[in-house]
């Protein structure tokens, strides 16, 4: 368990609570200063050393980028130690690799930067002297549960939607948590309390048994949720050292992909979330997954501009779909989704442009061309962040951000013909679902208002905040 | 309201107590308290609109000797009433009323009233308090998040220039990861820079801070973008730093002034940088701390708007005492004020031989001969009077056409790559007629700009021929016409400057007439007016844009149609503040060695003059006499500042920019070519011209001879003044020692040492010769005692005597001018 996952509830007390010790530490030092103190207290990892490191150490010694293959950001890793050998050995600092390079005349550490205070380094070597001790206070760790779900004094901005295959219940993304809704927007039936900070992608496997939540805290971790539906128990894996984007399973349920601000792809095997394979065709983060019909291939989205088609069973890479000649390609792709009957995708991305097509190639690449393409659709303002089809692909619903705008539309597949402008966007949308039934289209975006439509007449049915917002709280803090 | 609600439950617990903050008791310096007679404090008084309208005052203290000391940092403040301090000494508001602030320094007190008109406190503001806590704290540097590619990921605005790019970038990118509306301090915008998760730029300020406190808030409030103006102008105190001593500090204040007439105090809020931290430091919240004797401005910037200050450390004295230098004319009253005042000493007159080399190859780019120093040295007149006359000769003359020709035809890139060879002298005969009339310098630019019709018919439109894209033509124009680079805010808007983007496309727009069509042969073209030949587009709106100036003045002839017509009229009117300014500088840099504003074609506020008042009244005089050309120069070379010695005493040996004395220039490619020739006596050889052809005469750099380019001939392939080079390289000096170019003009059987042997002259005739020759004086007594030893030791006279030669055209004092 990493100590950097404070949650936000404590947090807002710690800073208070850091303030008042601080003025106190400082109104009485002009007091204590040159009297000895009777008696030292030990030196707290958590309170002294840790924010030492994180401060000086952890922009270099990361997950994301361990310099001399050292990672400061937990405690066991600090502890292990890199290259150099083990960074802490308890009650011995001279032995310990940590004390070595911030230590001396010119110390080694941190690099490139000013050396550490001669107090910060008798700090550190006092805590080692002293035992090394972990005291980081697991209440700290995490404080938000399904007992105390999270209190919300603003609408967190909606991220993820999804329905349930059935129609009847519509997840929703939230602070901590993902909110199950009637999908009506008749009440909320379930708060499903997690690890992340942030979902960015929701997915109901279309058995119905499963809903898939991916997402993480940013800069600390990625995730992958399974909830079961039938009982609302999770189960969870974690992966990487940022959030996960883009969930989807394969249409029999047996696997599961997502993409990833490590740039990767991971597939997981539903059954017992083991990590069937890695992928990394990309060179940027993967925002979008989607399977083929058969479940044998894996189409994927990036920042890096290029929608990407691999083998799911050995992870090779086997194809760009969309073209590779430099230029062709503006902006990153954001969003993918397989039409339901057949192996076409559709994606958008930076140009705002959807654009559908085809998995497979069936003429020799030739510089220049795009030959996968089948169609493009009138461009939306800004970036296109989401998109569905409805059930049989007959029809698909996208949603764009043009950061101080937003902008919602229906279009048929075949003919490209727009049918709707969804109304009542001020904001960015970043998530739109069709219901399965046909019925009806669900968004949601920066101002963290659901908006439910009527499918067949683009008309707003209703519209609510997914979450209970608290003002008491605000003026508490 | 959160962070100043918590500030006042603190107070109001009493555990602030007086609300009074003195300096760290623990500072050494605190204890070295100095004895002032009277403390000064700036502003007189304060009024405060709202509750962050937080402002600060400037304490100084007067010394019994008249000194003038920065006391903020010491003093000890106390507020009472309806306001308070906060951290940094910052007076805030309380509630509406009268407050006031009391000061107090050893033994010494001030009061400063007062006056909270309104404790409002709206919303936080993205564009005028986020975007700059964004540029202060570092974030949207170059080398951070404001780069080209930005960086991992999350790239801003370079330098918070573009306020709704860096909205979308924090509120908008990937469904709005850097916030979290949910919960403030779970924000990736404030974890990265607290370092509460892992940050490759480095911990930037703490949770405590004013800043994550306002960004807190703003992410609390919704994260809300308010189209509100930006900062007008800045306003600063104290104006202008005069420090005394090294290690002395002074503090500053910022203002920044709105459009709808509000000002705030945004001292600690700016961007400082120094222009020379060999001379003076400043550090973040702009105390400036003097390093060493000299000048440096102080760059201060904020959200776009930029303003210098002007630091001068004086250092050490003992025993100066100004002495009278005579002032030939206005440019030397000016150039000693400032001396005066940083207590620098000039130099004496150069002598007439030092004079007569100097001159000659600043206004012809060639020595004089041994006839002609002779005749000048010899010349019995009182030495001011024969140096005004030598000007005027010199200044009709020829040579001084052939070598202002060369200069304009590097500026206007005439090169045969891209007007032909038949062009370029073509173009060349038309600079060479327009130096020959003097024609004044607002018709030449006037004739340039509007040029149309057959290039061999009207070789001024061959300045259209060089350029040959809207962007780029005006690139050139701005840098050569009016020192300024706009290519700098092509891609964002400048970053030293107020010129924005948008102004870089509209200024290109006025170009965009300019049809160009092949001629009747093909080394001519037609330049004819073409609407909409070459649109220019916007590159974010993807549309057309509109010509327009980036900045205007009176006397614009409103009913002109042709673009190029009312570009020309606006850009060489006498109210535009820098077309006859930048050729006033530019020309000044030729005769001085540096421009007054340095480098010359890089004129922008971060760049101030190191002499204001000299520039403007050159400026002024240029302009009275009718953009006359010659007349600047005759009054530049006038002064006693020109002919100032290269010899130094005590009080200016440390000066190299404010032209206390001379400073040594190496010689140019072309002008060091032709002096060789001319201490040699040999005609040259340069390939493709006839015998004699001087370097100077050439009419691009399509000539081969790679002596020149070894020296730095320009390319002429940009306006840069730049592109001509005057380093010092070892492929240089060896080839003085031992290359050909030398050798052969020394050896040369038409040259002046197969002469003189011819002549039969004796051993003191030819040592006297070569000296007059080659470095344009009569040999010391001592020298030519020596030179005459040194001849008779070689096998033959005309050994000796190439090997002299040889020897003084490697010695500084010919290579140099000086």
């Amino acid at each position: 368990m990493s100590f950097l996952q404070f949650d936000g509830w404590i947090s807002r007390f710690s800073v208070v609570l850091l303030a008042l010790v601080t003025f106190l530490t400082v109104s009485q030092s002009g007091v204590a200063q040159d009297a000895k103190p009777a008696e030292v207290a030990p030196v707290s990892f958590y309170r002294q050393v840790r924010p030492v490191i994180q401060r000086h150490c952890s922009g270099c010694h990361q997950p994301s980028k361990a310099g001399g293959k050292l990672i400061v950001t937990s405690f066991e890793a600090l502890a292990k130690g890199g290259e150099s050998g083990p960074g802490i050995v308890p009650h011995k600092p001279a032995e310990s690799s940590l004390v070595e390079v911030i230590s001396g005349e010119k110390p080694r550490m941190p690099l490139k930067a000013d050396p550490l205070k001669k107090v910060q380094v008798e700090l550190i070597t006092r805590w080692i002297a002293e035992g090394a001790k972990d005291d980081t206070p697991m209440a700290l760790q995490d404080n938000i549960s399904a007992e105390h779900p999270p209190v919300y004094t603003n609408p967190p901005v909606i991220t993820a939607l999804a329905y349930s295959p059935d129609s009847k219940l519509l997840a929703v993304s939230g602070f901590r948590e993902i909110l199950v809704h009637n999908a009506d927007g008749s009440g909320l039936v379930k708060r499903l309390v997690g690890r992340s900070q942030r979902i960015e992608s929701l997915a109901f496997s279309l058995d119905g048994k499963i809903l898939a939540a991916v997402g993480g805290t940013p800069s600390l971790f990625g995730e992958v949720q399974f909830w079961n539906t039938a009982d609302w128990t999770e189960r969870s894996a974690s992966f990487a050292s940022d959030v996960m984007y883009g969930g989807s399973f394969s249409d029999d349920s047996k696997t599961f992909a997502c993409g990833g601000a490590d740039n990767s792809i991971r597939l997981i095997k539903v059954e017992d979330m083991t990590l069937l394979r890695k992928l990394d065709p990309h060179s940027d983060w993967v925002l979008g997954t989607g399977f083929s019909v058969d479940g044998k291939n894996l189409v994927t989205v990036s920042r890096d501009m290029a929608m990407k088609l691999s083998i799911v069973e050995n992870g090779q890479f086997v194809d760009n779909i969309t073209s590779i000649t430099p230029g062709a390609l503006k902006g990153g792709l954001m969003a993918v989704r397989r039409h339901p009957l057949r192996d076409e995708f559709l994606t958008g991305g930076a140009d705002g442009e959807p654009k559908l097509y085809k998995m497979i190639r069936t003429q020799v690449r030739m510089i220049g061309d795009d030959f996968n393409r089948i169609r493009g659709y009138a461009p939306l303002p800004g970036r296109i962040f989401t998109l569905d089809f409805n059930t049989d692909g007959s029809k698909f619903v996208v949603g764009s951000s043009a950061a101080m705008t937003g902008a919602v539309r229906v279009y048929n597949t075949e003919d490209a013909k727009l049918l709707f402008e969804l109304p009542g966007h001020s904001r960015g949308v970043f998530s739109v679902d069709f219901r399965p039934d046909g019925a009806q289209i669900a968004t949601g975006g920066f101002d963290g208002t659901i908006r439910l439509f009527d499918a067949n007449t683009g008309l707003l049915v209703k519209q609510f905040v997914p979450v209970v917002i608290s003002p008491a709280v605000a003026s508490q803090k | 309201m959160r962070f100043s609600g918590w500030m006042a439950c603190l107070l109001a617990s009493g555990l602030l107590g007086l609300s009074a903050f003195a300096p760290a008791a623990d500072s050494p310096k605190a204890d070295a308290k100095v004895d002032v007679v009277e403390l000064q404090v700036q502003p007189a008084s304060l009024e405060l609109k709202g509750a962050r309208d937080a402002r600060r005052v400037l304490v100084s203290g007067k010394t019994a000797d008249g000194k003038i000391i920065d006391l903020t940092p010491d003093a000890t403040f106390t507020v009472t009433g309806a306001a308070t301090l906060d951290e940094d000494h910052f007076v805030v508001p309380k509630s509406v009323g009268d407050a006031s602030l009391n000061i107090t320094y050893n033994g010494k007190s001030a009061t400063v009233p007062i006056k909270v008109l309104d404790v409002a406190d709206p919303p936080v503001s993205f564009i005028r308090e986020i975007v700059p806590v964004m540029t202060k704290s570092g974030c949207n540097a170059g080398a951070c998040h404001g780069g080209q590619q930005g960086k991992a990921g999350f790239k801003l605005s370079l330098r918070g220039y573009d306020p709704q790019y860096d909205y979308a970038a924090l509120t908008d990118d990937l469904a709005g990861r850097r916030f979290n509306r949910a919960s403030p301090e779970q924000s990736l915008m404030l974890l990265k820079p607290t370092q509460g998760v892992p940050h490759e730029g480095g911990f930037l300020f703490d949770e405590d801070s004013r800043n994550y406190h306002l960004i807190r808030r703003w992410i609390a409030e919704g994260c809300q973008f308010d189209n509100v103006e930006r900062v007008q102008s800045l306003d600063y105190l104290p104006k202008g730093i005069l420090l005394d001593a090294v290690g002395q500090k002074q503090s500053h204040i910022v203002f920044a002034r709105f459009a709808d007439g509000t000002s705030r105090d945004v001292s600690r809020d700016v961007v400082y940088e120094t222009s020379d931290f060999e001379k003076a430091t400043v550090d973040k919240v702009g105390n400036v701390t003097a390093i060493r004797r000299g000048e440096a401005s102080i760059l201060i910037r904020y959200e776009g708007a930029f303003t210098t200050n002007v630091c001068s450390v004086l250092g050490k004295r003992d025993g100066y005492a100004w002495k009278d230098s005579p002032e030939f004319n206005f440019v030397d009253t000016h150039i000693n004020n400032k001396l005066k005042r940083l207590k620098i000493q000039p130099a004496e007159l150069c002598t007439d031989a030092e004079f007569l080399r100097r001159i000659m190859i600043d206004l012809t780019g060639e020595p004089p001969t041994s006839e002609e120093t002779r005749a000048f040295l010899t010349d019995t007149r009182e030495s001011r009077a024969k140096r005004s006359a030598k000007v005027e000769e010199l200044i009709n003359s020829p040579s001084f056409i052939d070598y202002w020709t060369m200069k304009w035809s590097d500026l206007l890139m005439s090169n045969r790559k891209f007007i032909t060879e038949k062009g370029v002298w073509s173009f060349r005969n038309w600079i060479r007629n327009a130096i020959a009339t003097n024609m004044p310098y607002d018709q030449f630019v006037s004739d340039l700009i509007t040029a149309n019709g057959n290039t061999f018919e009207n070789p001024a439109a061959n300045y259209y021929r060089i350029s040959r894209e809207p962007k780029l033509v005006m690139e050139n124009m701005t840098q050569v016409f009016i020192g300024t680079r706009f290519m700098c805010n092509q891609c964002h808007d400048h970053p030293f400057e107020r010129w924005t983007q948008t102004q870089y496309y509209e200024l290109s727009a006025f170009f965009s007439g300019v049809g160009r069509k092949p001629g009747p042969s093909a080394e001519e073209e037609v330049i004819f007016s073409q609407p909409n030949a070459q649109v220019v587009m916007h590159p974010k709106s993807g549309k057309p844009i509109a010509a327009a100036f980036p900045y205007t003045h009176a006397g614009i002839d409103a009913s002109l149609t042709d673009p190029r017509e009312k570009l020309a009229q606006w850009l060489v009117s006498k109210e535009n503040p820098y077309f006859a300014k930048s050729l006033a500088n530019r020309y000044w840099s030729y005769f001085l060695g540096r421009g007054i504003i340095d480098p010359v074609d890089d004129i922008r506020q971060s760049n101030p003059p190191i002499n204001g008042e000299l520039l403007d009244a050159l400026t002024k005089d240029f302009l009275d006499h009718n953009y006359d050309l010659k007349h600047l120069v005759r009054t530049i070379v006038s002064s006693h500042t020109y002919q100032r010695s290269i010899q130094t005493n005590d009080f200016n040996r440390d000066d190299n920019v404010n032209f206390s004395h001379a400073s040594p220039r190496r010689l140019g490619a072309e002008q060091l070519y032709d002096a060789i020739m001319a201490a040699t006596g040999s005609p040259g050889s340069i390939p493709g011209v006839p015998a004699g052809f001087r370097a100077t005469q050439l009419p691009d750099g399509k000539v081969d001879l790679s002596f020149l380019d070894m020296f730095g001939r320009p390319p002429r392939e940009s306006p840069c003044e730049c592109e001509r080079t005057s380093e010092v390289s070892l492929s240089q000096t060896l080839n003085l020692i031992n290359g050909p170019t030398i050798g052969d003009a020394v050896a040369h059987p038409q040259a002046l040492i197969a002469r003189l042997i011819s002549q039969k002259a004796d051993n003191k005739k030819i040592v006297e010769e070569v000296y007059l020759s080659v470095l344009c004086r009569f040999p010391t007594a001592e020298e030519q005692k020596q030179g005459e030893v040194y001849l008779t030791q070689l096998p033959t006279q005309a050994e000796g005597a190439q090997d002299l030669m040889w020897a003084l055209i490697n010695s500084p004092a010919f290579l140099f001018n000086r």
